[in-house]
C-alpha cells in the first residue's frame, strides 16, 4: 500500500518537491541577505538602545525589504497548496473507479483509506514543518523588530502552518470523496479554505480572548504586541477624529507644526489602545490550530466513513 | 469444497429503485457461468456485491459460505475480480500493475502472471494507457488471475473489444479456467459468445432471475412449437409457454417441456432451440408472468 501510494503520488511529489526547493533557494539566499543588512545596518543594536539615528535605520531597513516581506504573505497559500496536491491523487482515484481494482484485492477498504489517509496527513504534517521551520528563520529580523503576533508573522510561525495544511488536505478529501469529480472537488476545497482562513483572520481571531483596552497618555505599547484598534479621545469620553485635535491644538491648515504631548495632556485627550498583548501567542496560537484540527479530523472521519459505507 | 456463490432472496435498491430483487441462485464449484440481461438488469450490482463492493439491501450473499462485506479477508483473496471497464492505473506500466497485485495479494503468483502476458506478446514495460482495448482486458484478466482465485468474476469483460480480441481474451479465460480448475461468472449480452466457452446460464432480466441452470439441460428442456396460428390458445393450455411469435397463418411458440416428451398434433412440428433463441425468449417475456424460479440443487436443475 505504502509503494501503491508513493507510485501513484510520484508526479505530485516531485512537482511539490520542485517548487520546494525552489521556494527554500529564495528564502535562503533573500534570509542570508537580510540577516547580513540586519547587522550590518545596526538594527539590532537599536532594540536595545535608541538613539537618534535609529529612526533612520529602522526606515533603511524597511525600505530594503518591505516589499519583500510583502510579497511573502502570498505564501499564506502553500497550505492550501500543498493539501490540493495531497489530495488530488486520491479523489481521482474515486471519480476514474481504479478504487474498484484496489479494493478487490486482497485488501479491506477500511485498512486501504487508513493507511492512504494516514500517509497523505503525513506527508502535510512533514512538509509543513519544513516550511514553518524556513519562514521564522527567514522571518527572525522582523520578529525581533515586530514581533510574531500580528499576521504577517503569526500565520507563518508556530503551529498553524501545519493546521492549515492538514485542515486543507482533509477538506480536498472529503469534498472529492463525496462529490467522485476532481475538479468541482478542487475548487471548491480552493473556496472554501480561503472562507475559513481569511474569515476567522478577520473576525474571529482579534477576539479569541478579548483584547486589552488601555488608555495612555504616551502611547506606549511593546513592539511585539499585536496592535488592533488606536484612537484618541478627550476628557469626556468621546473619539476624536485628527481634525478635531488639530482643531483643540490650534493648528491650522497649512502650518508646519507637529502635534505635542504637552497640547494632548494639555486638553486631556489620550490615546485608546486595543491590543492584545504579546504573551497570548502562543495560547492563540493553540486556539486557532485546535479549531483548523478540529474540522480536519471531522472532514477525515466523513471521508472514511464514506469510503467504508456509501461508495460501491 | 463449500459453493463458490449463493444467493438468497438477494436484493439492492437504490432510492426507490430496485436494481436487483428475489435473486436466488447457486453457482455450483467448477463451472463456468454466464450472467446474461439487457442493460440495467443488475447483472453488475449482483457481481459488486460478490465481491462486497456494494451492500445488499435484502436478503443475502454467500461467497465460499462467508459474507463478503462482513468478511472481506475471508472472501476477497479467494475471488479474481475484473470490473466493468476494466479500471488500471493507465499511467502505470505493465510490470506496475504487475507490482500492485504483488503487494495487495499474499497468494500472488508473479510468474504465472509475467508469463500469461509475454506469451500474449504485450510488452511489461509499456504504459497502460499506451495499450490497446484487448491489451488492456488481457492485463486486467491477468492481474485477477494472479491471485490464483477459487472464484472469477468478470463483469461485461468483452463488451468493449473488437472480435479478434474477444475470442483471444476468451481464449485466455478458458484455458486458464481449465488449467486451475476455476468457477467463473462473467457477465455479457454478447451470447453468440458465451455459448462457445460457458456450461452454466443464469438469465437477469429486469432486476429478476428469470432462469438458471445448466446450458446443456436448459437446451434439453425447451422446444420450439411450429403450428397453425389458429390452435395457439389449445397449445398453451397444454404447454408452458414463454413465448409467441407469428407470421402469417403460422404461429411460432416457445414452451418448456419440464423434462416430458410433449405430445403435439400433427399440425405442429417440433424443433430443437438454440441457446440464443431461448435467451431471448426469456428475455423477452421479462415484464410478463416470471417463470418459477431455477436453482441449482445438487445436479441438474430443478423445474
Amino acid at each position: 500500500m505504502i509503494w501503491l501510494t508513493w507510485r501513484q503520488q510520484r508526479l505530485e511529489a516531485m512537482i511539490g518537491g520542485a517548487l520546494l526547493a525552489v521556494l527554500a533557494a529564495f528564502l535562503l539566499v533573500t534570509g542570508l541577505d537580510m540577516a547580513s543588512s540586519y547587522q550590518h545596518l545596526g538594527v539590532a543594536a537599536c532594540l536595545t538602545s535608541y538613539t537618534p539615528t535609529c529612526g533612520a535605520i529602522d526606515s533603511a531597513f524597511r525600505d530594503q525589504y518591505g516589499t519583500l516581506s510583502n510579497a511573502v504573505v502570498w505564501l499564506n497559500l502553500l497550505p492550501l497548496f500543498f493539501g490540493i496536491l495531497l489530495a488530488a491523487p486520491f479523489d481521482l482515484e474515486l471519480e476514474q473507479g481504479t478504487y474498484r481494482l484496489v479494493w478487490t484485492q486482497s485488501i479491506t477498504r477500511t485498512r486501504w483509506v487508513a493507511l492512504k489517509l494516514g500517509l497523505l496527513v503525513a506527508a502535510a504534517v512533514l512538509i509543513s514543518l519544513a516550511l514553518t521551520a524556513l519562514l521564522t528563520w527567514w522571518r527572525t529580523p522582523f520578529d525581533q523588530l515586530d514581533g510574531s503576533f500580528a499576521p504577517h508573522g503569526f500565520d507563518f510561525e508556530g503551529t498553524v502552518q501545519v493546521a492549515y495544511t492538514v485542515f486543507a488536505v482533509a477538506l480536498g478529501l472529503a469534498v472529492g470523496t463525496l462529490l467522485r469529480r476532481t475538479i468541482p472537488a478542487v475548487a471548491i476545497s480552493l473556496v472554501g479554505f480561503l472562507v475559513l482562513r481569511l474569515g476567522l483572520e478577520g473576525w474571529a481571531r482579534p477576539n479569541y480572548v478579548p483584547p486589552v483596552v488601555k488608555t495612555t497618555v504616551p502611547d506606549a505599547l511593546k513592539r511585539s504586541d499585536w496592535l488592533l484598534d488606536q484612537y484618541l479621545q478627550n476628557r469626556a469620553g468621546q473619539q476624536l477624529s485628527f481634525l478635531d485635535v488639530m482643531r483643540t491644538c490650534g493648528i491650522t491648515r497649512g502650518k508646519q507644526v507637529s502635534l505635542s504631548n504637552s497640547c494632548l495632556s494639555q486638553h486631556g485627550i489620550v490615546t485608546v489602545l486595543t491590543y492584545q498583548p504579546a504573551d497570548r501567542f502562543w495560547q492563540f496560537q493553540g486556539i486557532e490550530s485546535a479549531i483548523f484540527l478540529g474540522l480536519a479530523a471531522g472532514l477525515l472521519a466523513l471521508t472514511i466513513w464514506w469510503v467504508r459505507e456509501r461508495i460501491a | 469444497m463449500t459453493v463458490p456463490l449463493q444467493t438468497t432472496d438477494l436484493g439492492k435498491r437504490y432510492g426507490r429503485q430496485w436494481a436487483l430483487r428475489d435473486c436466488s441462485l447457486t453457482l455450483p464449484p467448477g463451472r463456468v457461468g454466464a450472467l446474461v440481461g439487457p442493460n440495467g438488469a443488475g447483472k453488475t450490482t449482483l457481481l459488486q456485491m460478490a465481491v462486497g463492493l456494494t451492500a445488499p439491501s435484502t436478503g443475502s450473499i454467500a461467497v465460499f459460505g462467508a459474507a463478503p462485506r462482513q468478511h472481506p479477508l475471508r472472501v476477497l483473496p479467494r475471488v479474481g475480480f475484473v470490473a466493468q471497464d476494466q479500471p488500471l492505473y493507465c499511467g502505470f506500466s505493465v510490470a506496475e500493475m504487475l507490482t500492485v497485485g504483488r503487494k495487495l495479494n499474499a497468494r500472488w503468483d508473479d510468474t504465472l502472471a509475467r508469463t500469461r502476458l509475454t506469451r500474449l506478446g504485450i510488452p511489461l514495460d509499456k504504459k497502460v494507457g499506451a495499450l490497446s482495448g484487448g491489451q488492456r482486458a488481457q492485463v486486467a484478466l491477468a492481474l485477477a488471475l494472479g491471485k490464483r482465485p477459487d472464484l472469477l468474476l468478470l463483469d461485461e469483460p468483452i463488451a468493449a473489444l473488437d472480435p479478434l480480441a474477444r475470442r483471444e481474451f476468451l481464449h485466455t479465460l478458458t484455458e486458464a479456467a481449465q488449467a486451475e480448475g476455476l468457477t467463473v461468472l462473467l457477465s455479457s449480452h454478447i451470447i453468440a459468445d458465451l455459448e462457445r466457452i460457458c456450461d452454466y446460464l443464469i438469465i437477469l432480466s429486469a432486476s429478476r432471475v428469470q432462469l438458471a441452470g445448466d446450458i446443456a439441460a436448459l437446451v434439453a428442456q425447451h422446444r420450439m412449437l411450429v403450428g397453425p396460428r389458429a390452435e395457439v390458445a389449445a397449445m398453451a393450455q397444454e404447454h408452458s409457454v414463454i413465448q409467441t411469435g407469428h407470421s402469417g397463418t403460422q404461429a411460432t411458440l416457445l414452451v418448456r417441456t419440464n423434462g416430458r416428451v410433449a405430445v403435439v398434433p400433427h399440425s405442429w412440428a417440433v424443433q430443437e432451440v438454440a441457446l440464443e433463441e431461448l435467451v431471448l425468449a426469456y428475455l423477452g417475456q421479462q415484464l410478463t408472468e416470471a417463470p418459477e424460479p431455477t436453482a441449482y440443487r445438487g445436479k441438474g436443475v430443478r423445474a
